[in-house]
C-alpha cells in the first residue's frame, strides 16, 4: 500500500464541505458522489497537479481541508461546468472549486488572474486590459469609419456607444479593441444586416470578468453592477453578453 | 346474505399484459381451474422478451425458451386471449369488478388468417410491426411464432385496400373492421403490464440521437436476433460492417437525477450487458473487443457472480469501472471516441470504438400510470405499483395484484416468481366455491386399428415462410405420397391452424387413415395439438409421428435449400417408417393425493403452508429445529422500517392455530419414495427419534440458508467486531451503546464472492445501509465508513443508498485483491484500506467494526435432502431449479418446488413472494384430480430377463426390483420414463413404451436406406 496513510481518528469534521453545502441549493448535492468518474473523464484539468474533480470532491468529503484549500489545481479549473453537466448526481463541483479559490488569501491567488481583475477595477470600462473609456470610443469610431468607406455596401452601418433607448446592450471582450480591432467588425455587420437596434456602453463595455475567476466576490459584483447600471441607464431592454 | 354474496362472486381473473409475467400468471390460474381473460395492447402476446435474442445465464435462444409457454397459453381452454385490447373503465370491488374493454381493429379475421405472409409480401407498408431498428424486417411478425398467429393491418397506411383484400387467399382482410367495446365481470385482477425502456435521446453527450452506431441495448438485441432487421448478422448501422470493437455504457437513464431519468437501479442491465458481450464473442468472433463501462457491477442474482467471472476470465470481456463523459464521432476514423478516467488513475484515456451500446433502464409508461388511476391503485414515488413489505404482490386495492416490472424493475426469473405469486393471491380470493366451470373436451371412443392394414396420411406444413420459403413443401408432400402405405399426402399451409386441424380430422375419417405423419415443427410445442386432432377423429393419440422439418432442417439450412430438400425427404421417410410401427398406448393415470408437505418452518415455509391451507389443502409443515421462525427471528426491522418481529410472531400464531396445518417440529427426513400425487416421506422425530411416514401429493422445500460466520477480521476474537445481525440486535437492544460510537466501519462481501462461497449474498448491501441509517438516527455525529466491492442496491434500494450518502456515510470501494486490513489496538480497531480515488491508504481508528457476512447454504441439510429427494444442487449447495429462467420454482423432480433462501439468498419480501409462487405451482399441480404420467414408462419382458441387476443399479430412482418370479419388475406408478434401464439392459428385456427399439431401429433404417 503506497504512501503515508491518511489517519482518521476521533471526530474530524469536514468543515469546508459543510460550509459550501450551506451556501448551495440542495447542498449542491455534494454528498451524493457515486465516484463513477464521469466528471474527471470530461475535465480538461484532470491529471494536473495529481488532481481531478472526483479526487477533489473525495478529499473534501474525507475532511482533508488543508490539502484542498492549498492545491493550486483549483486555479486550473476553467469553470466550464462539463463535470456537472454529465454528473448523474448533479453535483456542483464548480461551486466547490470556486469556494476553495475564495478561501485563498487574495495576494496568493494567481498573478495573471489577479492582475486582470485589478486592471478592471481601475476605471469604469471594467476592462481587464485597463483600457480607458476614451480609447475604446476612439477605436470603435475609427474602425467604423474605415469600413464605411472601404465597403460601400456597409456605408450605413453603425456602432453606437451610449445610444439612449437602444433595444440591445452589447458588451465586448477587451482584446479586440486593443489588439485586433478588425475582429470587432463581423458582429457589427451581422447586427446591421439583421436591422438590430443596439449600443455599446461607455461604462462597463468590457465583457470579461476576471474577478469572477479570481473568486473575488466584491470586485465581481462591482464589475457586474457597473455594466448592468449602464444598460439600465440607457434604457436598454436586453443585455447581450458576448463572453 | 353472505352466502348469496359468495354465489354472486365471479370466478374469472383478468390478467392485464401478455408478456412473460402475464402468460405465467394466466397459465398458473388456468391450471388451477380459474377462467382467465388475458389482454394485451399489442397485436400479439410475448412482450419484451420476444424481442431479445438470448437470455442470461444460459445464453439460450429466447424464443426457443419462451415459445412452448406462448403456444400453451394460446391452447389453454381456460384462457381467453384478447390482443390489441385495453381497459377503458373499471367499477366495483374485489370479487366483483366490472370492466369495459376496448379492442382496437386488427382489420384481419383471426379465424381465417393463416399468417401466410401474402399481404406482407405484396403490401409491406400496410402491415403493423413495431420491434426493432428496421420497421419492415424480416417478416413483420413480432416474432416468428406470434400468438395470435396472424398479421395486423395498419389501414391508414394502406393506399390500395382493394388490392390488399384480393391478395389474401384466405379472405381474412376486414377493411371495415371497427373498435369493439365489451364488458367483462371478473373477481380479481392481475397486473402485468411491464415497462418501457428509457429514451437516451435527451442525453446529448452520449450522441444517441446523432450517431447511428450508438444504439440501446434492446436495439442491440434486435441486431443479434435471427428474427431481427439484420437476420442475426452483427453489423453496425452506419456502414453495414462487422464491428471490431464495441463498448457498453451502463446506467443510462438509471441511478441518475437527470431529467426524465430514474433515480432507482433498473436491476437487470448489468447482466444483460454481460450477456450481450459474451454472445457477441461466442456467436460472432472471439476477436471482437468488448468493454463495459460501469459504476457498480450488480450481478446479485442466483449464480450471476459465476457468470460475471466467466465473462472476465473465459471471454476476456473488459470491465472498466468508470463512466465516460461523452461519445463523440472521431472525424478521422468515423469511429466513436470515448474518453474515460480508469479506476485507480487520474490520467484520462481516449479510445475509439466501432459501436456503443447504451444499457438503458426501465420505467413505467404513461399508459400504465393512467391505467393505475382507472384502477384506483396507489403508485410509489417512481410511478411503480405500491406494495407492502410483507405482501409483495398485493396493490393498495383489495383484489388487484401486480407482478413483473410494474412492481419494480427486475429480470425474468424474478418476474416469473412474482407472476406465480400474483396468480396465487388472485386464486385465493376466488377460492370460496370449490366447484368451478369445468371445460374438458369430450373425445369419441378409440377405434381398434390392430387388425387393419396400414393406411398412413402425411400432412406437410409450409409454416408460412418458415418451411415453404426454403423448400418446396408441395414437392415434399408429393414425394411422401410415393412411400409405402401412404394413402394421402398433402401440403396444408399451417397445420396447427384451426382450419387445418379440422381438415386433418376429416381426412382421417374420410380416408379411414390409421397412422398420421406431420411434416412440421417441434413436437415439444405442437405435438399435443395433433394428438388431440387424432383423438377427435377416433384414433389413439400415439399413432402420430412428427417430422420436425422446421427446426431441424429449414431453419438451420435456410442457406442451402437444395440440400435442405433432400434432408426434408429423409426426415419424412424416417417418420413414415417409424409411425408404421407405432402402437396404441394407454396413459398411466393415477388418483392424486392432495396433501402438501412443506419442509422448513421459517417465514417462507410458513407463508407457503398458510397459503396452501387457506386454499383448503392439508399441510404438513416439517421443521428441523424445535420452533418456527427461522433466521427472521434475528431480524428486527426491514430497510423500509417494518417490524419483522411482530410479523413473524403473527405468522407463527396463524400457522400454529390453523386447522389444516400440522406442524412437525424436530423432524429429520430420512426416506422418500413415489411420484407426484403419491409421495411417501419418512421422518425421524427428535428427541426419541421415533419414525413416522406421511403421504402427500407435492413437496415445497423451504429449508432456508444459514447466516455466515467466517473467521475473518477478528470476528469472534475482538468484542467490537460483529456481524450485521449482531448490529441489528445492538441497535434494538442497546441504543445507548450506539450513541457513544465515534467511528464505525462496515466491510462488505466478507465470506461472499470468494472462492469458498463464490456467489453474492444479495442481502448485505441493503442490510449494511439499513443499519447505517438506523445508527445515523441514534447518532448524528459518528463517522460511518462502508467498504465495498460493488454496491448492489438494486431496484428501489438505490433510494436508501442515496439517503445514506446524503447523511454523510462514506462509501469506499476496495478490490478483491486488496482487501482492508484490520488490527486490534486495545479497544479500538485500526482498519486500513486503499482508496483508489485518492490513491492513498486510509487508516480509521474505529470503535466498532461491522462485517456484512451474508448467507451460506446449509450444506448439511441440502446434502441430505438433495440425496433423499434426488434434487440437484448448485456448486454452492443451493437447490437447483428446473429452468433458471422460466421455471425458477419448479425443481427438476416433478412435484417438488423450492422457495426462499434454500433457492438462493434473498430478502424477506422476496422470500414471501417466492413462497406464494411455490404455493401457486403446487396448487396448479393439485388442480387435477388425477395424475397422468403419460405412456412413456419402462416395461419388462419377464422371460428375457436374466435378473442381472444392471437395471436395478442403473435406475436413478431405485424403482426396479427382482420380484418373486425372479425377474426385474418396474412399477408403472413410480417409473419416470427416463429410459436408462432400457438402454443398459444387456438382454433387451426392457422396452420404453412410445420409444420402443423397433421404432427407433426402423427410423434409422429409413434414414440409411440409400446407404444400404
Amino acid at each position: 500500500m503506497p504512501g503515508e496513510p491518511i489517519i482518521i481518528e476521533a471526530k474530524k469534521k469536514s468543515d469546508f464541505l459543510d460550509k459550501v453545502k450551506e451556501l448551495l441549493p440542495e447542498g449542491g448535492n455534494l454528498n451524493l458522489c457515486l465516484t463513477c468518474g464521469a466528471c474527471s473523464s470530461g475535465c480538461p484539468a484532470t491529471g494536473l497537479e495529481d488532481m481531478d474533480p472526483r479526487k477533489f470532491l473525495r478529499m473534501a468529503a474525507l475532511g482533508m481541508d488543508e490539502e484542498i484549500l492549498s492545491t493550486p489545481w483549483v486555479w486550473m479549473c476553467t469553470m466550464c461546468q462539463r463535470c456537472i453537466y454529465v454528473c448523474p448526481m448533479k453535483i456542483d463541483i464548480p461551486q466547490l472549486v470556486y469556494n476553495a479559490r475564495a478561501s485563498w488569501p487574495r495576494e496568493e491567488r494567481p498573478k495573471g488572474i489577479r492582475g486582470s481583475c485589478d486592471m478592471a477595477l481601475r476605471n469604469d470600462s471594467c476592462s481587464a486590459m485597463g483600457t480607458a473609456e476614451d480609447d475604446f470610443r476612439f477605436v470603435v469610431e475609427d474602425v467604423l469609419e474605415e469600413y464605411q468607406e472601404a465597403q460601400p455596401e456597409f456605408k450605413e452601418m453603425q456602432a453606437p456607444i451610449d445610444k439612449q433607448g437602444a433595444e440591445f446592450f452589447l458588451n465586448q471582450n477587451s482584446r479586440e479593441p486593443v489588439t485586433e480591432p478588425d475582429e470587432l467588425v463581423p458582429l457589427w455587420k451581422i447586427l446591421h444586416l439583421a436591422g438590430v437596434d443596439w449600443t455599446y456602453g461607455s461604462k462597463g463595455w468590457a465583457a470579461e470578468n476576471y474577478c469572477m475567476f479570481l473568486a473575488d466576490d466584491q470586485a465581481w459584483e462591482h464589475i457586474t453592477r457597473t455594466s448592468a447600471k449602464q444598460a439600465d441607464d440607457l434604457g436598454c431592454k436586453t443585455f447581450l453578453n458576448t463572453e | 346474505m353472505q352466502d348469496q354474496n359468495m354465489l354472486k362472486q365471479n370466478h374469472t381473473v383478468l390478467v392485464i399484459g401478455g408478456g412473460v409475467a402475464g402468460i405465467r400468471a394466466a397459465m398458473d390460474l388456468a391450471e388451477s381451474k380459474r377462467d382467465v381473460v388475458l389482454i394485451d395492447k399489442a397485436y400479439s402476446i410475448g412482450g419484451l422478451m420476444t424481442q431479445l435474442d438470448r437470455t442470461f445465464p444460459t445464453n439460450n435462444c429466447d424464443l426457443c425458451t419462451l415459445s412452448p409457454n406462448l403456444s400453451e397459453s394460446g391452447r389453454q381452454l381456460h384462457i381467453e386471449l384478447m390482443a390489441m385490447t385495453q381497459v377503458a373503465e373499471v367499477q366495483g370491488e374485489a370479487g366483483n369488478f366490472k370492466l369495459k374493454l376496448i379492442t382496437e381493429p386488427r382489420f384481419i379475421d383471426l379465424e381465417k388468417c393463416t399468417a401466410c405472409g401474402d399481404c406482407f409480401n405484396k403490401y409491406p407498408e400496410c402491415v403493423r410491426f413495431t420491434p426493432g431498428l428496421d420497421h419492415r424486417a424480416p417478416t413483420c411478425m413480432r416474432y416468428p411464432q406470434a400468438i395470435p398467429h396472424a398479421f395486423s393491418i395498419d389501414i391508414e397506411k394502406c393506399k390500395d385496400i382493394d388490392g390488399l383484400v384480393k391478395v389474401c387467399k384466405a379472405d381474412a382482410i376486414l377493411p371495415e373492421d371497427t373498435q369493439k367495446v365489451q364488458e367483462v365481470d371478473v373477481g380479481a385482477i392481475v397486473l402485468a403490464p411491464g415497462a418501457e425502456v428509457f429514451d437516451p435521446g435527451k442525453l446529448d453527450s452520449l450522441g444517441y440521437a446523432t450517431n447511428p452506431d450508438v444504439v440501446t441495448s434492446l436495439e442491440y438485441e434486435r441486431i443479434l436476433s435471427a428474427s431481427g432487421p439484420t437476420q442475426g448478422e452483427l453489423v453496425r448501422p452506419s456502414d453495414g460492417k462487422q464491428p471490431d470493437k464495441i463498448a457498453w455504457i451502463q446506467c443510462v437513464g438509471s441511478r441518475s437525477l437527470h431529467e426524465g431519468a430514474a433515480s432507482y437501479c433498473s436491476s437487470a442491465c448489468c447482466m444483460f450487458a454481460l450477456k450481450e458481450a459474451i454472445v457477441t464473442k461466442e456467436r460472432f468472433q472471439d476477436s471482437i473487443e468488448t468493454a463495459i463501462f460501469y459504476m457498480d457491477m450488480r450481478t446479485f442474482g442466483k449464480d450471476y457472480e459465476l457468470y460475471l467471472n466467466r465473462a472476465k476470465n473465459d471471454f476476456d470481456i473488459r470491465l472498466s469501472r468508470s463512466r465516460p463523459h461523452s461519445v463523440l464521432r472521431n472525424p478521422e476514423t468515423a469511429s466513436l471516441s470515448i474518453t474515460y478516467t480508469p479506476d485507480d488513475s487520474n490520467t484520462n484515456v481516449t479510445e475509439d470504438f466501432d459501436m456503443v451500446v447504451l444499457s438503458t433502464g426501465f420505467k413505467v409508461s404513461q399508459d400504465v400510470q393512467d391505467l393505475a388511476v382507472k384502477l384506483g391503485i396507489e403508485l410509489n414515488e417512481h410511478h411503480f405499483a405500491k406494495t407492502d413489505s410483507f405482501s409483495p404482490v398485493a396493490t393498495s386495492k383489495s383484489g388487484i395484484y401486480v407482478c413483473g416490472m410494474f412492481e419494480s424493475p427486475k429480470d425474468i426469473p424474478e418476474t416469473m416468481v412474482q407472476a406465480s405469486a400474483a396468480a396465487f393471491c388472485a386464486s385465493k380470493d376466488l377460492s370460496v366455491t370449490a366447484e368451478l366451470s369445468e371445460s374438458v373436451e369430450e373425445f369419441p371412443p378409440e377405434r381398434d386399428v390392430s387388425q387393419e392394414p396400414l393406411r398412413i396420411g402425411v400432412f406437410v406444413c409450409d409454416c408460412g415462410l418458415n418451411i415453404g420459403g426454403v423448400i418446396d413443401a408441395k414437392g415434399l408432400a408429393d414425394y411422401a405420397g410415393t412411400l409405402p402405405d401412404v394413402i394421402v399426402s398433402e401440403m396444408i399451409g399451417h397445420g396447427c391452424s384451426r382450419e387445418s386441424l379440422v381438415h386433418i380430422e376429416n381426412t382421417i375419417i374420410e380416408k379411414n387413415l390409421n397412422r398420421v405423419v406431420i411434416g412440421g415443427c417441434s413436437p415439444r410445442t405442437h405435438e399435443t395439438k395433433f394428438q388431440d386432432a387424432l383423438r377427435r377423429a377416433g384414433l389413439n393419440k400415439y399413432l402420430v409421428e412428427i417430422a420436425n422439418i422446421r427446426d431441424q432442417d429449414t431453419w438451420v439450412h435456410f442457406d442451402h435449400p437444395d440440400d435442405a430438400f433432400i434432408k426434408a425427404k429423409e426426415l419424412i421417410r424416417m417418420a413414415t417408417i417409424s409411425v408404421a410401427l407405432s402402437r396404441p398406448l394407454t396413459d398411466n393415470i393415477f388418483p392424486m393425493n392432495k396433501d402438501v408437505l412443506v419442509v422448513g418452518g421459517g417465514v417462507t415455509g410458513m407463508n407457503a403452508a398458510l397459503g396452501m391451507a387457506d386454499m383448503g389443502f392439508k399441510v404438513y409443515l416439517a421443521e428441523r429445529s424445535g420452533e418456527l421462525g427461522g433466521v427472521a427471528k434475528k431480524i428486527h426491522k426491514t430497510i423500509e422500517g417494518d417490524d419483522v418481529q411482530a410479523y413473524v410472531k403473527d405468522l407463527i400464531n396463524k400457522t400454529m392455530q390453523h386447522d389444516r396445518i400440522e406442524v412437525i417440529n424436530n423432524a429429520f427426513i430420512v426416506d422418500h419414495t413415489g411420484m407426484p400425487g403419491m409421495f411417501k416421506t419418512g421422518f425421524q422425530i427428535a428427541p426419541q427419534m421415533f419414525y413416522r411416514q406421511i403421504e402427500h401429493g407435492v413437496t415445497i422445500l423451504a429449508t432456508g440458508a444459514l447466516p455466515n460466520k467466517p473467521e475473518e477480521y477478528l470476528l469472534g476474537e475482538h468484542k467490537n467486531v460483529m456481524t450485521q445481525l449482531d448490529m441489528d440486535a445492538m441497535i434494538e437492544n442497546h441504543p445507548d451503546e450506539i450513541k457513544g460510537l465515534t467511528n464505525i466501519v462496515m466491510i462488505q462481501c466478507v465470506g461472499s464472492r470468494c472462492p469458498e462461497n463464490p456467489n453474492c449474498s444479495r442481502i448485505c448491501c441493503q442490510s449494511a445501509i439499513k443499519n447505517a441509517l438506523r445508527i445515523r438516527e441514534l447518532n448524528s455525529t459518528a463517522k460511518i465508513f462502508i467498504l465495498y466491492r460493488d454496491m448492489r442496491t438494486y431496484g428501489f434500494y438505490e433510494d436508501y443508498y442515496k439517503k445514506a450518502r446524503e447523511l454523510g456515510v462514506i462509501f469506499v470501494r476496495y478490490g478483491a485483491d486488496e482487501p482492508p486490513e484490520v488490527q486490534a489496538v486495545g479497544e479500538q480497531l485500526k482498519v486500513t484500506f486503499y482508496d483508489s480515488i485518492l490513491r492513498r491508504n486510509v487508516s480509521v481508528y474505529s470503535d466498532c467494526l461491522c462485517l456484512s457476512t451474508g448467507l451460506i447454504a446449509d450444506e448439511e441439510s441440502s446434502e441430505d435432502l438433495g440425496r433423499i429427494f434426488h434434487i440437484p444442487k448448485t456448486i454452492d449447495n443451493y437447490f437447483l431449479e428446473d429452468h433458471i429462467k422460466l421455471r425458477p420454482i419448479d425443481l427438476s423432480v416433478p412435484g417438488f418446488f423450492v422457495a426462499g433462501t434454500a433457492h438462493a439468498p434473498k430478502t424477506i419480501r422476496e422470500c414471501i413472494a417466492q413462497a406464494q409462487a411455490a404455493a401457486s405451482r403446487a396448487h396448479s399441480m393439485l388442480g387435477r384430480d388425477t395424475l397422468n404420467l403419460g405412456a412413456a414408462i419402462a416395461r419388462v419382458e419377464g422371460e428375457k430377463c436374466a435378473a442381472c441387476l444392471i437395471c436395478v443399479r442403473a435406475c436413478p430412482f431405485s424403482i426396479p426390483f427382482i420380484n418373486e418370479d425372479g425377474y426385474s419388475e418396474i412399477d408403472p406408478a413410480k417409473c419416470h420414463g427416463c429410459g436408462i434401464c432400457a438402454a443398459v439392459c444387456p438382454a433387451k428385456a426392457i422396452q420404453l413404451m412410445q420409444y420402443e427399439d423397433d421404432q427407433i431401429m426402423a427410423k434409422l433404417t429409413g434414414l440409411l436406406e440409400r446407404v444400404n
